[in-house]
């Protein structure tokens, strides 16, 4: 079990009736914080699911950031979606947080199981 | 389209308005110059008021994107009113013609004062505009918090 | 993403508030222009097609049930109209503006942003209570 890395835990939790929950795509964004997983995976994995979420919240990230710029630069002077845009950049990222720390606490979970 | 151009009309109001109770003082001030350099007695004037469509700097001209429907207001020309002079008996004064008439300036002070009154209202109007104006930028600025 | 975190309402609200944005420059622009011989008043609607585009018309909506139909109007990209405000005042200069109709325009604008941004706020902190897990975090 030492080895277990997101993979395994993806198909773990795909195997279980999580499967659903996961699959319904809650789109959810997650950081690549959790050690990155060294497999290739196939497409619909668990991990590619996590990947694209993360370029997604990075994309956002960056729509953000460049909303900030045209905003102190002058070409865009529309101040309530720029906030909008920032707002949504931070709550994309807050919300990945969340998803790494569950993934992260679940790992443990599984860590601590005694075979 | 954004709060800051909102704001830049309304600035061209309160300038324009402000030109407004400049020439008012001015027609006020001289209500009584009979002579003046051009000659003849002083003239009152008026400002002209144009609408321009309002544009910040080339950059928003060459885009072209700016909004013909949020005008701006410029005073184009101060234009001098028309009216005949105000004949007034003086035989004694050094300009009286030969029938002892003064041509005085064509300035009604009851004219001005009306004026003077709706060019503080509309000032006022503008000022307010911005102020709405800015209350609204400062709200947007609330999302999030 | 957008779709799912971020639900039609806050579109919804973020184009009202564009839309008020553009209604409060026009207000402005006629406030400014109240004394310039000639001017006509200006007006914005965009209510209707906003409505429309929310679906609370109450009229039948349009069923996009293949994906080669036009999908559903966006909030996002609805037009305002903009037009000569017919209140058949006409000074006699010619200027159409009307100073008490525009200044409750104005203060109408001013509360519906404010709400609009009010509501857009209590949303999207809504949905930060819930990602911080009622706020445990």
């Amino acid at each position: 079990m030492a080895n277990m890395t997101i993979e395994n835990i993806g198909g773990f939790i795909q195997s279980g009736n999580a499967e659903k929950i996961i699959d319904r795509g809650v789109s959810i964004e997650t950081p690549q914080a959790p050690s990155a997983a060294p497999a290739e995976a196939g497409s619909g994995s668990f991990s590619q699911m996590l990947k694209d979420s993360l370029d997604k919240v990075n994309e956002v990230q960056l729509q953000a950031d460049r909303a900030a710029q045209e905003l102190t630069a002058g070409k865009n002077k529309n101040i309530h979606e720029t906030m909008l845009i920032l707002e949504k950049a931070d709550m994309s990222f807050k919300l990945a947080m969340q998803v790494r720390n569950k993934i992260i606490e679940a790992y443990r979970e599984i860590m601590r199981m005694q075979v | 389209m954004d709060f800051f151009s909102s704001m830049r009309i309304s600035a061209t109001g309160m300038n324009a308005q402000q030109t407004r109770m400049n020439t008012i003082s001015s027609n006020i001030a001289n209500a009584e110059t009979a002579e003046t350099e051009a000659g003849g007695p002083y003239k009152r004037r008026d400002p002209v008021f144009t609408a321009t469509v309002d544009r910040e700097n080339f950059g928003e001209i060459l885009a072209g994107h700016m909004d013909e429907h949020a005008q701006g207001v410029l005073v184009t020309e101060i234009q001098e009113d028309t009216r005949a002079p105000r004949m007034v008996y003086n035989p004694k004064h050094p300009l009286a013609n030969s029938e002892g008439y003064v041509a005085m300036p064509n300035v009604n002070a009851v004219e001005e004062m009306a004026n003077m009154i709706s060019a503080t209202r509309s000032y006022e109007a503008n000022a307010t505009a911005l102020n709405a104006a800015k209350g609204m930028a400062m709200k947007a600025l609330e999302i999030g918090k | 993403m957008s779709d799912t975190l971020f639900d039609s309402t806050i579109g919804g609200l973020n184009a009202a508030m564009n839309f008020q944005l553009i209604r409060q420059n026009v207000v402005s622009s006629n406030i400014a222009n109240a004394d310039t011989p000639g001017y006509k008043a200006q007006k914005v609607e965009f209510e209707d097609a906003l409505r429309n585009a929310l679906e609370i018309s109450g009229r039948l909506k349009m069923e996009a049930s293949s994906p080669e139909h036009f999908s559903k109007a966006d909030p996002g990209h609805i037009d305002p109209e903009i037009y000569d405000n017919p209140n058949g005042i006409v000074n006699l200069d010619g200027n159409t503006v009307d100073r008490n109709a525009e200044q409750v325009a104005m203060a109408e604008t001013q509360i519906q942003y404010s709400a609009a941004s009010e509501m857009l706020r209590r949303k999207l902190g809504l949905l930060k209570y819930a990602i911080s897990e009622g706020g445990n975090r």
